[in-house]
């Protein structure tokens, strides 16, 4: 159980003084009666800062200035009663002859189970204010639904290459001919500026997806020209054969594939 | 071989006590020693737990009246005799018993058990003798006022035991003791001083029969009471804190204990153990980075306070347990430092502290019985709360037998995760709040 009592306020009446009083509730003449019989008026009920400077001495006696008079009248450290928390206890702490230990148990399970329940809840709660902030960086939805395009294979003729836009790029479709795949497959790897087999490349070997971009300095290739047959940059005359493979000029990759999946016989999905 | 022969020398030193029970059930325990000199305690259960907010301060007063005359001697004839015995007279009351105490050379004892005898019988109760000490005490509560030591221990039990007989203070409530007359006096006494409740414990160059001669001729005027139940009251601890911030005073003083078990529990040994871990330490000592104890390195090498001082304030069945200090502005340091130390004592004691710790009680409780006063007021103690005594051997062999183990079983019981009492007076605006230091009870680490 918290509780702190500030007396701070009490300060200006405790220092400098020169005198003690009793705390003129009762008079300070000694009056003949029996303990018995003795009647104490109580302090007034001392929970509050307002309650306890109520119960100062200042309200009713009157300071008095003289040669050797005291200045100042305050209550002695042993007169100031105590304020009273039973309003803020437990119920397990309220009576005086329990054991503050025989509580103890009860009293924490209880600030523990709230305690317990609350982080769990505030952690939940700090999971979703952190989700919708992050999942704020995230592509937005008109983005990610130009993610990916469908292909279908038989509007393409075989040998033709075929330009779609995919993400805001030129994608490359090609439908190669026998003829060209033997060719591709043949071509020994450790000759090549960037070495891929054409197995590496293709998933179908009938179907060539690659992005439309030359490697060297991002123009848009020419499909069916230079010197392999494959794809030719006009810009500084790189050579890619039917693979995308960089074969002549200065670029230095291979073209890209993106990541596609054949959904069927004649459906392509790219993205 | 030569630890058991000093164990044998010790024994014999520290010889046993006499007890015996007079017909009217006062104790009388005696130590005999080869001291010329005698000092004879009367211990009562007397106290402001014993009193309520009506008469709080009653037991106080009558420390007061105790020296001053009987009603079949005046003051000046006790002053004389007193002088011409060679003795030393003195009262002391704490919150759960009241001492007189006679000293003085081993011919004097008679006289010196007749006066202690006296006190409880004959006092001088004159209405001019009570109006004079309600003024002597107007003028201490004043003086205690400026004493912020003993404030601040009055606030500590006033906030850890609230709305319990133990918070209320020895000094008493200034409206009481302007109050009090002959009657409420009277009724105290024959409430209080009964012989169930007393215990004369003497030490010192005099044999066991001849004591209780005398006390049997002085003390069987007092009736035997029906009943023997002593009621303690309620005990119970509340884990708070009280700050009287004052910025007018040069210094703080700030107290953080919590609830211990009393004298007589077998915790108690161990607990005075763990007290000695972190020890007392004041700037005039130095010492930097040399000192034994965790507590005094970090406040001498960081200038943490200005001393401090390790407490256990034991009663019959509940206690206080902790660190005082005096500091000015590095207060959250100090006090993160001192629970830093037993959170280690709880956790992660080692061996070579206990050790030290250990020699340390050693050496403190050895001083606790050097001499005749303070041996006698050990007796008394001792038989008061436990109605038996240990001799310094015997307490010697409950301390080698307490491993590390146990210490830190016993500090992790009473220290750990506990509700901690905090008292403070001065410029405390460096304390961390009670959350804070609540806060500070407890380790989570793996």
């Amino acid at each position: 159980m918290t509780s702190v009592a500030r007396a701070g306020h009490l300060a200006p009446f405790f220092k400098a003084s020169c005198s003690i009083t009793n705390n003129g509730l009762k008079p300070v003449v000694a009056i003949a009666a029996p303990a018995e019989k003795l009647v104490v008026q109580p302090l007034p009920k001392t929970s509050t800062v307002q309650s306890l400077h109520g119960a100062l001495p200042v309200q009713s006696l009157k300071v008095r200035h003289g040669n050797f008079a005291p200045t100042q009248v305050r209550f002695a450290h042993t007169d100031i009663a105590y304020p009273d928390f039973s309003a803020y206890r437990r119920k397990e702490s309220q009576d005086p002859k329990v054991k503050a230990d025989d509580s103890v148990d009860r009293r924490q399970a209880f600030t523990y189970l709230i305690a317990g329940a609350g982080s769990v809840a505030s952690a939940y709660a700090a999971k979703s204010v952190v989700t919708q902030f992050v999942s704020s960086m995230a592509a937005a939805a008109d983005v990610l639904a130009l993610a990916k395009i469908e292909i279908k294979l038989g509007d393409i003729p075989e040998g033709k290459s075929v330009t779609f836009k995919w993400r805001g790029k030129p994608l490359f479709i090609r439908h190669r001919t026998a003829n060209e795949i033997s060719t591709e497959k043949a071509v020994p790897v450790d000759q090549l500026r960037d070495p891929e087999h054409d197995d590496q490349r293709t998933q179908d070997p009938k179907w060539l997806v690659v992005i439309g971009v030359c490697t060297h300095l991002g123009c848009v290739p020419v499909a069916n020209a230079g010197d392999f047959g494959g794809y030719y940059c006009p810009c500084h005359g790189s050579h890619y054969d039917a693979s995308g493979r960089i074969r002549k000029g200065p670029a230095p990759l291979n073209l890209e594939v993106p990541p596609h999946t054949f959904v069927d016989e004649s459906l392509l999905v790219v993205g | 071989m030569a630890k058991n022969l000093d164990k044998s020398r010790l024994r014999k030193f520290y010889s046993p006590v006499h007890i015996t029970n007079l017909s009217n059930g006062l104790r009388v325990v005696t130590e005999e020693s080869s001291s010329p000199l005698v000092c004879t305690s009367l211990f009562t259960k007397a106290g402001s737990r014993f009193e309520n907010e009506n008469n709080n301060g009653i037991a106080y007063f009558v420390e007061h009246l105790a020296y001053q005359g009987f009603t079949s001697m005046s003051n000046y004839a006790l002053q004389d005799a007193i002088r011409n015995g060679g003795s030393k007279m003195s009262a002391f009351t704490s919150r759960d018993h009241q001492v007189f105490s006679a000293v003085g050379l081993k011919e004097s004892i008679k006289l010196n058990i007749s006066l202690l005898a006296q006190i409880i019988c004959q006092i001088d109760l004159s209405e001019c003798m009570i109006e004079s000490q309600k003024q002597q005490l107007c003028f201490e509560a004043i003086e205690n006022d400026n004493n912020s030591r003993l404030v601040l221990f009055d606030y500590l039990h006033q906030t850890a035991f609230q709305e319990t007989p133990l918070a209320q203070t020895v000094m008493g409530l200034s409206r009481n003791f302007c109050r009090f007359d002959i009657r409420d006096i009277c009724s105290y006494f024959y409430h209080n001083y009964r012989p169930h409740r007393m215990t004369l414990a003497t030490s010192g160059g005099v044999s066991h029969g001849a004591v209780v001669e005398y006390a049997e001729n002085y003390f069987n005027v007092i009736k035997e009471s029906d009943t023997k139940v002593i009621n303690f009251g309620p005990k119970r601890y509340t884990g708070s804190s009280i700050v009287y911030r004052n910025d007018a005073l040069p210094v703080a003083h700030v107290a953080i204990a919590v609830e211990a078990p009393g004298y007589n529990s077998p915790e108690y040994l161990p607990l005075l153990l763990a007290s000695c871990l972190n020890d007392s330490w004041e700037r005039t000592q130095g010492g930097g980075d040399r000192h034994g104890s965790f507590l005094a390195r970090a406040a001498s090498t960081s200038s943490l306070c200005e001393k401090f001082e390790s407490f256990y304030i034991a009663y019959h069945d509940v206690g206080l347990w902790g660190v005082y200090f005096v500091g000015t502005n590095d207060l959250d340091d100090m006090v993160y430092n001192i629970q830093k130390d037993w959170m280690n004592t709880c956790t992660s004691v080692q061996k070579t502290d206990v050790d030290r710790a250990s020699q340390l009680l050693k050496f403190k409780l050895a001083k606790n019985v050097e001499g005749v006063v303070k041996s006698s007021y050990d007796i008394g103690l001792q038989m008061m709360y436990t109605s038996s005594r240990r001799n310094l051997c015997q307490i010697y062999q409950d301390l080698s037998s307490i491993t590390v183990e146990r210490l830190r079983d016993v500090a992790f019981k009473y220290l750990y995760d506990k509700c901690p009492v905090v008292a403070a007076v001065g410029p405390t605006e460096t304390l961390p709040d009670y959350n804070g230091i609540r806060s500070g009870m407890y380790w989570l680490r793996l």
